[in-house]
């Protein structure tokens, strides 16, 4: 769109509704296309608010694959900039999260504050008179940032051609829902554990991945397996219809796992926190929130799962690490949280009985997609029944594809400018 | 115990796991214990973070059963691992109970990739067994490995640690 430069290719056909190209997963040029078009110019989760509550409170993150400082400043601003000393470029934090007044650069000393203002030069006498601008010389900050119920995103380069609220659309109300599961409302994101998680495979593949609603009971037979003696019947919805998947619009996208009675909500909360939950939002608020599962995606790097924030980070074209932060809910019973621990570490994690599996099959795609002669990724299934539903979502079974397809509606838009 | 009794019963652990004898390794646990890999940071409290393994002996016993099915895709191929032990140390040393601690290098690897060139793993950690007399034979009540990358960007943990 708006990037300078940039390879030729025809996005708009290589990404079509049912069939990608398997060039998307291997180009380093396509890559380089994404990094400037989707990754450097439009909306790009970076952090959330619980994982800098204070003021002088940091992390680092990246979009795309520049290096970005997210702080709290003494005003309680957020501010997500460049981790690039504006003298010579090195970066002027290199921990992934603390609390600092000022981030002081190592090599000659230059200093700025949580806002990224420059407070100090190192030998300030050395410069003559209009050498250095001390006023114009704060770290670059991302040219947009906005946050929805604490989830803060950023457009680097260019403020995007749609404000968040238009990219986040109909997913707002299922955000909405997750944080529902809170009596306050409120998640701790990433404070009870991080599991980083590194793959040798195009980003994509973890994108559609957090929605794949047709793999389940294949990739995942072991984990069913127990799941289903253990932790009993609210699984049936993996195998079971009545589900569905969900283009929400943006390149964002729901995949339903599974909705329980009301019956089944009781066995599987403890009683003082399905109370507490319809005393906080109501009844018919509380149940829905309890009875839902979704995985969702926010194009192109996030996405919430049950109990997790699952971050997307682009290495190369071949290669992508995936964080997935374990969210703990604000005011519930010690045992909500202790479960929502032990379940997430069944599933998720290098150890689980989940996630590995995942990754090893995403290795595996890539390792085909080297047969650039085999030019089609088959994402069709269920292209032909897809329906649209009252709020205006693409929707269809949960094992078809529609949640895989959305993300390349908004991927045509940033890349070819095609609607 | 003497380092050279806790000495031979790590060993002992180490052989059964690096043979694949994982169902002679489980009865080396009590039926209460716990076999930990804390994720992040070895010193988190396990109730209150996310670790890559806190195992009771039921879910032990569902890993093990993952491991010996056809579908545990992340094991295909199958992993061979090397535990190298040392620096032991015995403390709290009573008849009925105590700790061994002790650093493990646990190397892993796989044949017959589909890819080749699988990249020999290099996995260091601080182990602790607490260890209790059950009859007269000594039993791992709680394992706890600390791989000294816990925090780090990790491919994969499926086999046995
Ligand atoms: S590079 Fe930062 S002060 Fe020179
Ligand atoms: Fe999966």
């Amino acid at each position: 769109m708006n990037a300078p430069g940039g390879s030729k290719r025809n996005y708009a056909d290589l990404a079509r509704t049912g069939h990608t190209h398997v060039s998307l997963y291997t180009s380093p040029e396509v890559y380089q296309d994404e990094l400037e078009r989707i990754f450097y110019r439009s909306w790009i989760y970076v952090a959330h608010d619980s994982e800098i509550p204070n003021p002088g409170d940091y992390k680092t993150t990246f979009i795309g694959e520049i290096p970005v400082l997210v702080t709290r400043d003494q005003n309680d601003k957020i501010n997500v900039m460049i981790n690039r000393c504006m003298h010579r470029g090195s970066t002027v934090c290199n921990s992934e999260s603390g609390n600092k007044d000022k981030f002081v650069c190592p090599y000659h000393g230059w200093e700025y504050g949580p806002d990224g203002e420059l407070i100090t030069i190192g030998l300030p006498r050395g410069y003559n008179d209009g050498e250095v601008d001390q006023e114009k010389l704060g770290l670059v900050h991302a040219a947009k940032v906005d946050s929805y119920r604490g989830i803060i995103f950023a457009s680097l380069y260019e403020a995007p051609d749609i404000t968040l609220d238009e990219k986040l659309g109909n997913i707002k109300e299922v955000i909405d829902l997750y944080m529902n599961l809170s009596p306050t409302g409120k998640i701790i994101v990433g404070k009870s554990g991080v599991y980083k998680h590194p793959y040798d495979g195009n980003w994509k593949i973890q994108t559609e991945g957090s929605v794949e609603g047709y793999h389940a009971i294949f990739t995942h037979h072991t984990a069913l397996d127990v799941m289903a003696r253990k932790m009993g019947g609210h699984l049936k919805g993996l195998t079971n219809s009545g589900l569905h998947g969900y283009d929400t619009g943006h390149g964002n996208n729901v995949l339903e796992i599974y909705k329980l009675s009301d019956e089944e909500v009781h066995q599987r909360w403890p009683k003082d926190y399905v109370e507490m939950l319809r005393e906080a939002h109501g009844e018919t608020a509380a149940m829905d929130a309890l009875r839902s599962r979704f995985n969702m995606v926010i194009f192109p790097n996030f996405a919430i799962l049950e109990y997790q924030f699952r971050v997307i980070r682009p290495l190369s074209a071949t290669e992508t690490e995936v964080r997935l932060y374990h969210t703990l809910l604000d005011g519930v019973p010690k045992e909500v949280n202790l479960r929502r621990i032990r379940d997430h570490e069944f599933f998720y994690g290098q150890a689980s009985f989940g996630g590995p599996d995942d990754y090893s099959i995403f290795a595996r795609m890539q390792e085909g997609y080297k047969a650039g002669e085999v030019p089609w990724v088959h994402l069709n299934r269920g292209v032909e029944s897809e329906t649209v539903d009252e709020k205006g979502n693409r929707m269809g079974d949960l094992t078809q594809e529609t949640q895989q397809r959305a993300p390349y509606y908004e991927y045509r838009r940033l890349m070819a400018g095609v609607e | 115990m003497e380092r050279s009794e806790a000495e031979n019963f790590l060993y002992r652990e180490a052989r059964l796991l690096n043979t694949g004898k994982n169902r002679e390794w489980q009865k080396l646990f009590t039926s209460d214990a716990i076999y930990w890999v804390p994720a992040n940071d070895p010193d988190a409290d396990p109730e209150e973070h996310v670790s890559y393994i806190y195992d009771d002996m039921d879910l032990l016993e569902e890993r093990l059963g993952r491991l010996e099915s056809d579908y545990c895709w992340a094991q295909q191929p199958p992993s061979s691992t090397l535990h190298q032990i040392s620096n032991v140390e015995v403390e709290n040393d009573t008849d009925e109970e105590v700790t061994l601690r002790s650093n493990v290098l646990i190397y892993e690897y796989r044949n017959n990739v589909q890819r080749r060139f699988y990249p020999l793993q290099t996995f260091p950690a601080f182990c602790e067994h607490r260890l209790r007399k059950e009859g007269d034979e000594w039993k791992i009540a709680f394992k706890k490995v600390a791989l000294l990358n816990c925090d780090g960007e990790i491919h994969d943990l499926t086999f046995l640690i």
